[in-house]
């Protein structure tokens, strides 16, 4: 299905229809659709700009109010001008003005998820009718700052009746700005090499001087969403809803392309950084009925979520020629790759959930849902070519008995090499949730709840081509085939017999059921102790393990011994244990399942080491603790920290075997007036995640799969522990003299990641030949870096009753240090690798702007 | 920017502006100048104290129209006797200094002291609570007045009065400078509700809350609660 973007006015359909369907039907905000509006000029939503009700929170009482938890209520803005038309009235708030940016302003870092464009825009227009006799209201939204960066929103309904919205949004995501691509074509399915280049037969060399001549481009992926919904009370009891939004995505965004390792055959393969297309629609429906009484509650609904793709693949020409490595023989040209886009995919789901009260202060609640998610798309055929690919023996490219490693395009380029046209897969998905809690006494709660789960696979898919016999998935495009002889990725009983390849889609079913208990009990006015007691089972199917349990405890307290002060300290205990670990339950989905597999001589080479464990099903041990208070020194004081601390030690030889992470908060929020505010926050979080592997030695064939046998020899082993550590930091300034506001905002945020390593032997490392020796060793990798600074300066200056100028300056300097993009300045071509994106690049970058705020 | 593009996209932004400014011309401003109002803020003091012998001594004046123990005979005057002290004392301040607009009572007010206010307020409140009593009120306008000052009415949007002026009308210990109601000349209870709800220019924070409570109320709501206020007879107050 084409997903050509619409222009503006046909997307604004849904907008009009607002006010044309709105008598028709009505109101509930249980379920929303896309209810925020913001963007990165103004992700308050317009609450940043409004001025505070200097006088305070609540006329019962003076002081800020604070949440239950004891933060600070930010206070109210101030009242709006109302203007009386008749039987209605309106109000609202129109900001408009310009911007200008300087700096390192195409930088794509900077430009993240908005589109700064220097000229004029439309920060926000915000207007609301009221018909104060009957609660009726209208409300308009928008807000531009460029092309692919704005929004409107409509919304017209009746104070307990009904509710209409609409609205439009345009969302950028700038992925990079100093993109080059070696292809023509970029955003469309077809990538092809520019005049003076030949595909499968151009050198580096050519590719290089190609590219140094491209200019920087953008990559960018914008979202243009448009979306109806529809609430109303259908009586007192019952409320209906329907909302419908879809959600196109258009762009290009940097990718793969593969053509085999280059790394270890040097002037072979190819590593290529393909532009994928991104052209997408992704429609979701929800709607149904609710039911409300003093005594039960209950829903009925239905979702739907509809993706489709604009193409089923893209293609793109691959320059280099590859050669196979046994001497003499000849490799056919490959010409084009082909990569496969994501499926279009329907998604159903209908849900019924019922809660009763129950005596003792208590609910019962039931819920059950099933769903399908299906899929049925024409599959794209194994491959891309015209001619033969794979190897000639003797240099010699016919095809023939003699000529056991080269194979027919014909038979494998169409869809009839295909075992069926269509993908004709589908998951079932059920589930069944039970919650209950009870008071029995003022100080005493208690709750539980069993939930039932499933997914099931529907359907499978063997790799079968009917047109040659063969199994298998042809492997990197063919071209790990015409490099390696056999490795083409297919197994045929009778011509590659002792093929090890994978030949079928694995199915990944899964059943969980989760049951717990806890009870909360108050302890006077001041300590409240909580425990909570879950038990989950994991029943995965074609997994290392068909059943994992999780056994967890959790016991809060919570102190307000003081008025000053609340205390809550958590810690949970969780043991994960299952069943028998097989380390290779893959036998089914491999050539060694089919008749007339004959294992190699040797043996057939083992799936991986048998020590192996894969975090997810690996039985674990874990311990969290969290402590945090809340100190409010005076009423118009807070301040808040926290101390976390999360260890989990994994039952690994081979795999994930720690990850622990501890943080702290500290934060300081002052109000000694309504139109002061002062606020400071920083925090520290550090997080270290060790594994470790092991090299194969190649030796005996790779059949023993033991920890400490030939191929998994001991000196292969390697452990690496990467360290992630983040800082934060934070100050606001919102402070009003006389008339004039002033703000101010600082933003610091520096993630700074290490990779360690440590070895038994260098025959643990993929490059034995770096490193002096054949003993232990140890290194790391550079750190990475990522680190910004934004400041932001306002002051606000009433021209008028209702007119307000704002100036502002927004600052932001970025810097990042990653070494997979270093040299990418210079050079984008190394041998057969070719890359596109040349990466993050540090900036410093301002927005300086002129807003007229009215009051409309 | 494409210099081709920006003349549409100025339009573009400009469009709304012209429209926006269209319809503020042709609109009627009903702004109620709250925000830049003058009103005196009672929130969040402390406790006043003031001395009630040293208060009846300076009361000569002010007995002249509230009554001798600060109950009026006069209906459209309110009965101060046995109300808060701490509500007297702002009640004082708010008219001493000129907050309610052209009152009689900011000229009578302006040659005492702060200390003289405390005084009058402690005296006021040291006195009997009044007992008015309306024999010809109907007993159904009570009845709905017994109604919204307990229960409220959520159609209109009236909370219950009896949240901020205790259930018997007698006022809530922990809020003294909210009045006592029970016992009040249903005339000037009237009188000030109705002020209330058609949007008198609040002079203080209190008013603020009440004129939107009193937003919904009718002509028959009104008369009911002050009605049913009187009927409460007065009891001494603690």
């Amino acid at each position: 299905m084409s997903t050509i973007r619409l222009p503006l006015p046909l997307r604004a359909l849904p907008l009009a229809l607002t006010f044309a369907l709105a008598p028709a039907i009505a109101a509930d905000t249980g379920v929303g659709v896309d209810t925020w509006r913001a963007n990165k000029f103004d992700p308050s939503a317009g609450a940043a700009s409004q001025s505070v009700d200097h006088r305070g929170t609540s006329w019962l009482r003076s002081g800020e109010l604070r949440t239950p938890t004891g933060y600070l209520y930010m206070c109210p803005a101030e009242d709006p001008h109302v203007d009386d038309f008749g039987a209605w009235i309106g109000y609202g708030v129109l900001q408009i003005g310009a911007v200008a940016t300087s700096g390192d302003d195409r930088n794509a870092l900077w430009n993240r998820y908005v589109d700064w464009d220097s000229g004029l825009v439309l920060g926000l227009l915000d207007y609301t009718w009221q018909r104060p006799a009957d609660g009726t209201y209208a409300n308009v939204r928008a807000s531009r700052i460029s092309e692919d960066d704005q929004y409107y929103q409509a919304v017209f309904g009746r104070a307990g009746s009904y509710k209409v919205q609409a609205f439009l949004r345009d969302m950028p995501n700038v992925l990079s700005r100093n993109a080059r691509s070696l292809w023509d074509g970029v955003g469309s399915n077809t990538l092809t090499l520019p005049a003076g280049l030949t595909p499968a037969a151009s050198t580096p060399q050519q590719v290089a001087t190609v590219i140094a001549a491209r200019p920087d481009q953008s990559l960018s992926v914008t979202r243009s969403k448009q979306g109806l919904g529809f609430n109303m009370y259908l009586s007192s009891q019952w409320t209906a809803y329907a909302n419908l939004a879809d959600e196109q995505r258009s762009g290009a965004r940097p990718y793969g392309g593969p053509f085999f390792f280059n790394y270890p055959f040097p002037a072979n393969g190819g590593v290529l950084e393909t532009p994928k297309p991104i052209d997408d629609h992704t429609l979701n429906l929800n709607a149904g009925l609710r039911y409300a009484s003093r005594s039960w509650r209950m829903e009925l609904g239905y979702s739907g979520s509809f993706y489709r793709d604009r193409w089923t693949r893209y293609t793109y020409q691959m320059p280099f020629a590859l050669w196979a490595v046994v001497p003499g023989s000849a490799s056919a040209p490959l010409t084009t790759g082909q990569m496969a886009m994501e499926p279009d995919n329907d998604y159903h789901n209908v849900k019924a959930s019922f809660t009763r009260k129950l005596p003792l202060d208590g609910e019962l609640s039931l819920t059950a849902s099933a769903g399908r998610m299906s899929q049925d798309d024409t599959l794209i055929a194994p491959i891309d070519c015209q001619g033969v690919f794979g190897i000639g023996l003797g240099g010699n490219l016919a095809l023939g008995p003699a000529n056991p490693f080269l194979f027919d395009c014909s038979k494998w380029n169409t869809p009839a090499a295909l075992s069926r046209r269509t993908a004709d897969m589908s998951i079932d998905t059920t589930l069944l949730d039970a919650r209950a809690s009870l008071r029995p006494t003022a100080t005493l709660s208690l709750r539980g709840g069993l939930r039932f789960n499933r997914d099931d696979y529907r359907n499978g898919y063997l790799a079968w081509n009917p047109l040659t016999g063969d199994y298998g998935y042809i492997a990197e495009n063919g071209s790990q085939g015409s490099i390696v002889p056999g490795e083409v990725g297919l197994f045929n009983p009778l011509r590659m017999a002792s093929n090890l390849t994978r030949v079928r889609s694995m199915p990944l079913d899964l059943q969980t059921i989760d049951a717990d208990v806890g009870a909360d009990w108050r302890l006077g006015s001041a300590n409240t102790l909580g425990a909570t007691l879950a038990l989950n089972r994991f029943e995965p199917t074609n997994r290392e393990r068909t059943r994992l349990d999780d056994t967890s405890l959790k016991l809060t307290w919570v102190n307000r011994t003081t008025d000053w002060l609340t205390l809550r300290v958590n810690y949970t205990w969780k043991d994960s244990s299952g069943d028998r670990y097989n380390f290779d339950p893959y036998h089914h989905f491999y050539s060694t399942s089919l008749p007339g597999y004959v294992p190699p001589a040797a043996g057939t080479p083992s799936h991986t080491v048998e020590a192996m464990r894969k975090y997810d099903l690996s039985s674990r041990r874990t311990h969290k603790v969290d402590v945090m208070a809340t100190v409010m020194p005076r009423d118009d004081m807070t301040i808040s920290a926290s101390l976390r601390g999360d260890w989990n030690s994994y039952d690994a030889v081979i795999g994930r075997r720690a990850l622990n992470t501890n943080s702290a908060t500290l934060q300081w929020e002052w109000q000694p007036r309504p139109t002061t505010s002062l606020s400071l926050y920083g925090a520290w979080d550090r997080s270290q995640l060790s594994l470790s592997n092991v090299q194969d030695q190649q030796a005996g064939a790779g059949v023993d799969p033991s920890l400490g046998g030939p191929n998994y020899a001991l000196i292969g082993q390697w452990w690496l522990r990467d360290s992630q550590r983040n800082l934060y930091g934070g100050a606001t300034l919102d402070h009003r003299i006389g008339h004039v506001r002033i703000d101010a905002n600082w933003n610091y945020v520096q993630s700074r990641g290490l990779d360690d390593y440590s070895y038994a032997g260098s025959s643990a490392l993929a490059y034995p030949g770096t490193v002096t020796g054949t003993g232990p060793g140890s290194g790391g990798f550079p750190a990475m870096t990522y680190r910004v600074q934004s400041f932001t300066v306002g002051v606000t200056v009433p021209i008028h009753q209702r007119v307000s100028l704002r100036v502002f300056d927004y600052y932001e300097r970025g810097h990042v240090s990653d070494w997979h993009y270093a040299g990418f300045d210079a050079n984008r071509i190394y041998d057969h690798r070719v890359y596109t994106d040349g990466g993050p690049q540090s900036y410093r970058a301002n927005l300086v702007g002129v807003l007229l705020n009215v009051k409309l | 920017m494409n210099a081709n593009t920006m003349p549409r996209r100025a339009l573009f932004i400009l469009l709304p502006l012209l429209l926006a400014a269209a319809v503020s011309a042709q609109a009627q401003s009903t702004a109620k100048p709250t925000a830049a109002g003058k009103w005196l803020d009672k929130r969040g003091h402390a406790p006043i104290h003031g001395d009630a012998a040293a208060g009846q001594t300076k009361s000569e004046v002010c007995r002249a129209c509230h009554g001798q123990d600060g109950n009026t005979p006069v209906p459209t005057f309110p009965n101060l006797g046995g109300q808060r002290a701490d509500f007297l004392y702002w009640e004082l301040i708010e008219l001493k200094h000129g907050y309610r607009y052209q009152s009689p009572m900011t000229e009578q007010l302006a040659p005492l002291s702060d200390q003289d206010v405390r005084d009058l307020a402690a005296f006021f409140a040291s006195q009997p609570l009044a007992h008015a009593h309306d024999a010809s009120a109907d007993p159904a306008a009570i009845e709905l007045g017994e109604r919204i000052f307990h229960s409220g009415d959520a159609q209109r949007g009236v909370p219950p009065c009896q949240g901020c002026h205790g259930t018997n009308a007698d006022g809530i210990a922990q809020r003294p400078g909210w009045p006592i109601l029970q016992g009040q000349h249903p005339a000037y209870l009237a009188a000030r509700l109705r002020a209330y709800r058609d949007g008198d220019p609040p002079n203080s924070s209190n008013d603020f809350i009440m004129n939107g409570v009193a937003r919904g109320l009718d002509d028959a709501a009104i008369d009911g609660l002050a009605a049913w206020l009187v009927s409460r007879g007065g009891t001494q107050h603690q």
